[in-house]
């Protein structure tokens, strides 16, 4: 139970202190409940992650011979993954509310996740299009550093 | 091996990660990044090899092996960073424990693919299946990797 959660009618309490809420953080006796959906997020973000990685630094010009087509199976892998880390996230989130909502490196991996997801699309329909070689590679590059950086906050959560 | 601990124990390694608020996370990140290029890396090679993705050209999948590398490099120098902490936490962490013995296997599986597989599968044409013997490679090699994370995620539980 969070440090905001005083009021135990009180909306952040209500999530904190629900079923899942309580399954999560091992309050209802499930200890393994946390490392679990911890472990499941942590090969979910390196999946997604590498996908994202391997797709841009080929973008960049690297292994040019592979055809941008080929990486279709890896999306299907990445949004796989992608769905396993929302899943994952959301229970997480559920565990520690009030802090997380709370916390300014939670809403930066937020937003950076979301700037990233646009990003490939971005540079996914640059390249269907055909834009100029330069503007594909700028966007790629922004692509990256969106999800790199939010490998950053994710992590600082755990300090900030 | 002992000797090793202890030195790193007292080194400026150790000196710096201590007092340096910011030091830890830093190494953190960095072994985030380093593990999520070198997972991704991998995942092409081995969808490719395992014949998931068949149609990637081999020779091009082949290029992200330095890549590979690469991430496993800041994988290793941030890990050891963040090892000098406190060794003896680690080396008494039965999950760090495990996660180092499967990074051998995996070593000893990657030597294997290399010395064994290379030559034949760059000169495997698209969409061409790999053999049978390099197909157990790559899939026991994302097994291995899927178990490090596993089990160094659990490390902070035991």
């Amino acid at each position: 139970m969070g440090d905001l959660c005083f009021e135990p009618e009180g909306f952040i309490c209500s999530i904190e202190l629900s079923g899942l809420g309580q399954w999560v953080m091992g309050t209802s006796g499930t200890l393994w409940a946390y490392p679990l959906v911890l472990l499941i997020h942590g090969i979910g973000l390196m999946t997604v992650l590498g996908v994202v990685f391997v797709f841009n630094v080929r973008v960049l010009g690297f292994a040019s011979n592979i055809s941008l087509s080929a990486y279709d199976k890896l999306f299907k892998v990445a949004w796989f993954a992608f769905a396993l880390n929302l899943l994952s996230g959301l229970i997480l989130l559920v565990g520690d509310f009030g802090k997380f909502i709370t916390q300014g490196s939670f809403m930066v991996k937020m937003a950076l996740i979301i700037l990233g997801g646009i990003m490939m699309k971005v540079v996914i329909s640059s390249i269907r299009d055909q834009k100029a070689e330069g503007t594909v590679k700028l966007l790629s590059g922004l692509c990256l550093v969106s999800w790199f950086g939010a490998i950053c906050a994710g992590r600082l959560m755990a300090y900030l | 091996m002992d000797a090793f601990v202890i030195w790193i124990g007292s080194s400026w390694l150790h000196n710096w990660i201590n007092l340096s608020p910011w030091a830890y996370p830093a190494m953190e990140i960095v072994h985030f990044t380093g593990l999520s290029i070198l997972f991704g890396s991998l995942l092409l090679i081995d969808l490719r090899v395992a014949g998931f993705a068949s149609f990637i050209n081999m020779r091009d999948a082949m290029k992200f092996i330095p890549w590979a590398m690469f991430g496993f490099t800041l994988n290793l120098l941030s890990g050891t960073a963040l090892f000098s902490w406190s060794p003896d936490t680690f080396v008494a962490n039965v999950g760090f424990q495990w996660k180092m013995g499967l990074i051998f296997i995996a070593g000893l599986n990657a030597l294997w693919f290399w010395f064994g597989e290379h030559t034949e599968l760059v000169k495997l044409a698209d969409g061409e299946q790999a053999a049978p013997a390099a197909k157990v490679i790559a899939i026991v090699s994302l097994i291995l990797w899927l178990a490090v994370i596993s089990v160094a995620r659990f490390m902070a539980f035991l």
